[in-house]
């Protein structure tokens, strides 16, 4: 029981540890549920952001695209105006004039007319043209020869007219009124625009670090990459958009997740679509990641630190009420703790701890002290037993009596003697039968009757039930010692002596009663006070009623004990009350 | 499992040093994240084919998300000058270096200096047979050299006499092209290869040489040029077409082009240097990253003529687009 009850404790934990460990999961697990929770939260919203964001780069991009596309109408527009300002007339005056518009315009490649069949008519600027030029055949010539009036809008395509000069350009052609030689007639005007500003506005797009932006037409295919030569050169492969697709992220064939969003141009069939990586985007979640991953340790460190600290301060009012609790544990009562700070509660603990030890130690004392007072009756009592007094009064009594020849009392006095103080002696015990003790009361009353030669008779008187019962050993003696040299030696009549055993409301009764001279009430005041004691030089055992009734509250409270009581020329009467206590 | 005072704060320092030092490391990662810089050391400065491969470097830069230093000799005989760069990029520090080796031999040492230094080298468009190095971006001149054979077969059939052009005195790549050349028409024809003087001075050297072979041989059935300089030699010694002789031109150039167009050159052999640069920076990237790729990735040439520069799909691949 005892090992089991230490191996509890061993594995107790210390309420420092448990206030530290406490507090640093509850510090711990908001932290890093909020911090998940808004990693996460802004993960999502990154991505949803740049949806929009994206979305709105690329409905910028497609303005800018539809406005470059309008100023290159918008030249052909002007070149048209020329046109009809010349009256239609296909003439050097025309030629001048396109020439004059050309140089004014950076963005235009080329100024080409057409007739119907695909001749080449004119070109600005003048230089050397490509040999063998048959556009009569290409789709896009009969295309606009179809539409008729209306615009056409080339693809991104290398300018093909001028020799040497291989320009990314975007063709805007319609058919025109032209008169020639006098003669009403149609032509194809086809104005080249560079292709440099729309890479720019592509290229100049932040999509997120690596994102760019390809067109496709409405077959999708790509007309426009920046990266075109690698796609086309089949060492990259562009994920497969379709036109009008919904804006989502797609895993691309390079393994990349991407965030695709589309927007369609106005003046052409064309769709814009942006490509954003998601890694990129992503980006900004590291920063924040990083934030908390910077945040987290230091908050961490604190609170580590800071519920470490307090719950020190916590426990260690508790540890040095401990630690003297250990010391009282080891006997020493001898201690106060003083402690000038810790909790209240603590404070009040250590308060009612120095209560505690210091009543303990007055009860240790105490005991101490009744123990010690015990023992030193029980001694007094058997010392009383081997009085020499006594036993020399006795023992002359005997040689007087062997030497009158009175072998008969001698006999009876020496087996009276004998067992009187086997009885003393009785193995030890402090605890005997009330017949062993009344067997004593009776052995001590025949010796001193024979000393007394009759001066009294003594009548004892005890039920068979009562015999049984325990008692205090030699508490008899000492009363009927007092009975006969205080009551009865000095009588002139016959003295006489009464023991009762008895039960009496409830606890175990003796009843010494004597007819002898009695005391006065200041005698009296006096025995019960404890201030007077049996008188030895008397005879007497010099134990008196005192250490009686000292031993009998000793052992068994003060509820029992001795009552005297006297009168002058009537006697006395002396009773002990002692608990009843039955068996072994 | 029960855990006594004692372990448990062991455990908890633990738990903690473990936390630390997983934070410390993801915010190494993190930290991981800041772009790399790539240093990119071409043979020349000037031309269009180096801006057409930075080009492709820029395009690779940005969507691969690293920082791009390009550095180039002014002459692209400057070893030299290369040398030096490379030292410089080294001190400076870089991540990686992709370079362009003027030449081999004479850069081996400081190569071989960065190897140990453990900065990832990727060389490109030049390969030396004597100082292979583990990592290459470009043509495979051989293959292209067999691709030049072909087409000779398709322009003139398995019999006739041809010559080629080039330098091969100061180039392997030239070299290996030409054996490509050979190797391929000795397995599949019974075409001659006329011999023809040394190149090594250039230009003028092919132009002297073209117009003595046409001369010498004026039943030849084709010249080939392995370079561009060659290219350019033959062109401008042939001034106009010379029918029933082809020209097969090797380049990209627009004014190579533009032979084609005028009709000088038949079939011309075109690199895609665009791509070259691009790879170069994805194969770089994945090299850092210890991702898987090609130790050699080739990029293939396409062979172009008159009927197909205006095609769609191939515009879009010869004419660089920034």
């Amino acid at each position: 029981m005892r090992k089991l009850k230490m191996h509890v404790i061993s594995k107790g934990y210390s309420i420092q540890y448990i206030i530290a460990i406490s507090t640093i999961i509850v510090a711990i697990l908001p932290m890093i549920y909020t911090g998940l929770s808004m990693y996460e939260k802004y993960s999502h919203q990154i991505i949803e952001n740049s949806k929009i964001s994206t979305g709105q780069i690329l409905e910028q991009l497609k303005m800018n695209i539809d406005d470059y596309l309008a100023k290159g109408i918008t030249s052909h527009s002007d070149v048209e105006n020329l046109l009809i300002n010349n009256n239609n007339e296909y003439n050097a005056m025309l030629i001048s004039n396109l020439n004059m518009y050309f140089s004014s315009k950076n963005d235009t490649v080329s100024i080409t007319t057409f007739n119907l069949d695909g001749d080449l008519m004119n070109t600005v600027p003048s230089v050397p043209l490509r040999q063998n030029i048959q556009v009569a055949k290409e789709p896009w010539f009969e295309q606009v020869i179809e539409q008729n009036s209306l615009y056409y809008i080339s693809e991104p395509h290398i300018q093909n007219i001028i020799q040497g000069q291989y320009k990314w350009v975007v063709s805007i052609c319609k058919v025109v009124d032209l008169v020639e030689s006098n003669t009403n007639d149609k032509a194809v005007l086809v104005v080249d625009v560079s292709l440099q500003p729309l890479v720019e506005l592509c290229n100049n797009l932040n999509l997120g670090g690596s994102g760019y932006v390809y067109i496709v037409d409405e077959n999708d295919e790509i007309i426009y990459h920046p990266q075109q030569a690698v796609v086309f050169s089949g060492l990259k492969d562009e994920i497969s958009f379709k036109y009008n697709e919904q804006s989502t992220t797609y895993i691309n064939p390079q393994g990349d997740e991407v965030l695709i969003v589309n927007n369609s141009l106005n003046f052409v069939s064309w769709e814009l679509v942006g490509v954003s990586y998601i890694k990129n985007i992503a980006d900004r979640n590291y920063q924040i990641a990083k934030e908390i991953m910077v945040t987290v340790p230091i908050i961490l460190i604190i609170v580590v630190l800071l519920s470490w600290y307090i719950s020190y301060k916590i426990s260690l009012p508790i540890k040095e009420l401990g630690k003297h609790m250990k010391i009282v544990e080891k006997g020493n009562f001898d201690i106060k703790l003083d402690l000038k700070n810790g909790e209240l509660e603590v404070m009040n603990l250590t308060h009612t701890f120095n209560v505690m030890v210091k009543r303990i130690k007055e009860l240790i004392d105490e005991n101490k002290k009744e123990q010690e007072a015990k023992r030193h009756n029980e001694l007094n009592a058997l010392q009383a037993q081997i009085n020499p007094h006594f036993l020399y009064n006795t023992l002359d009594s005997i040689m007087w009596m062997a030497e009158a020849g009175m072998s008969e009392e001698v006999v009876l006095m020496v087996t009276a003697l004998a067992k009187l103080f086997r009885i003393s002696i009785s193995k030890g015990h402090n605890i005997i039968t009330v017949e062993e003790e009344l067997e004593h009361a009776k052995n001590y009353l025949l010796i001193q009757k024979i000393r007394y030669k009759d001066k009294f008779n003594f009548y004892i008187n005890v039920s068979e039930e009562v015999k049984m019962l325990k008692t205090v050993k030699l508490i008899l003696q000492p009363i009927i010692e007092n009975a006969i040299y205080h009551g009865i030696e000095y009588m002139v009549d016959l003295g006489r002596i009464d023991i009762n055993a008895e039960i009496s409301e409830g606890k175990l009764l003796f009843t010494i009663q004597d007819n002898g001279l009695g005391m006065s009430l200041e005698v009296l005041d006096c025995i019960r006070k404890g201030t007077i004691e049996g008188n030895i030089e008397k005879g007497g055992s010099g134990v008196g009623v005192r250490n009686v009734d000292q031993r009998i509250k000793l052992r068994y409270g003060y509820e029992y004990g001795l009552e005297i009581d006297s009168q002058e020329e009537s006697g006395t009467q002396v009773k002990i009350w002692l608990p009843i206590i039955r068996g072994e | 499992m029960n855990i006594d005072q004692k372990n448990g704060t062991i455990w908890l320092a633990a738990g903690l040093i473990i936390l630390l030092i997983i934070m410390f490391r993801l915010n190494i990662n993190l930290e991981q994240t800041e772009k790399k810089q790539i240093t990119i050391i071409t043979k020349s400065k000037y031309g269009e084919n180096w801006e057409t491969i930075s080009n492709g470097i820029r395009a690779g830069a940005n969507e691969f998300g690293v920082n791009i230093k390009l550095l180039a000799p002014d002459s692209n005989k400057d070893i030299d000058a290369q040398k030096t760069l490379i030292q410089a990029a080294t001190i400076n520090g870089t991540d990686a270096i992709i370079i362009a080796p003027i030449d081999y031999h004479m850069l081996d040492e400081t190569i071989s200096d960065l190897n140990k230094d453990k900065i990832p080298v990727i060389t490109m468009v030049s390969v030396s047979e004597k100082y292979p190095y583990k990592y290459y971006i470009g043509l495979d001149h051989y293959e292209t050299g067999r691709k030049i054979g072909q087409v000779i077969m398709k322009e003139i059939g398995s019999e006739g006499s041809i010559a080629l052009m080039g330098m091969m005195e100061l180039s392997d790549d030239i070299v290996l092209r030409e054996r490509g050349v050979r190797d391929y028409l000795k397995e599949f024809t019974s075409i001659t290869v006329l011999e023809t003087g040394e190149n090594s001075m250039g230009e003028f050297s092919v132009v002297t040489n073209t117009k003595d072979l046409l001369k010498t041989h004026p039943q030849i059935n084709a010249i080939i040029g392995l370079d561009e300089e060659a290219t350019r030699g033959i062109c401008l010694a042939f001034k106009a077409k010379k029918p029933g002789v082809i020209v097969v031109g090797f380049g990209s150039s627009h004014d190579i082009v533009n032979q084609v167009e005028l009709g000088i050159i038949d079939e011309l052999v075109v690199p895609n240097y665009f791509g070259i640069g691009y790879m170069a920076i994805k194969n770089t990237v994945d090299y850092m990253n210890q991702k898987d790729f090609d130790r050699n990735t080739y990029i293939d040439p396409m062979v172009i003529d008159l009927d197909s520069i205006y095609d769609e799909d191939i515009q879009k691949v010869l004419f660089s687009i920034q």
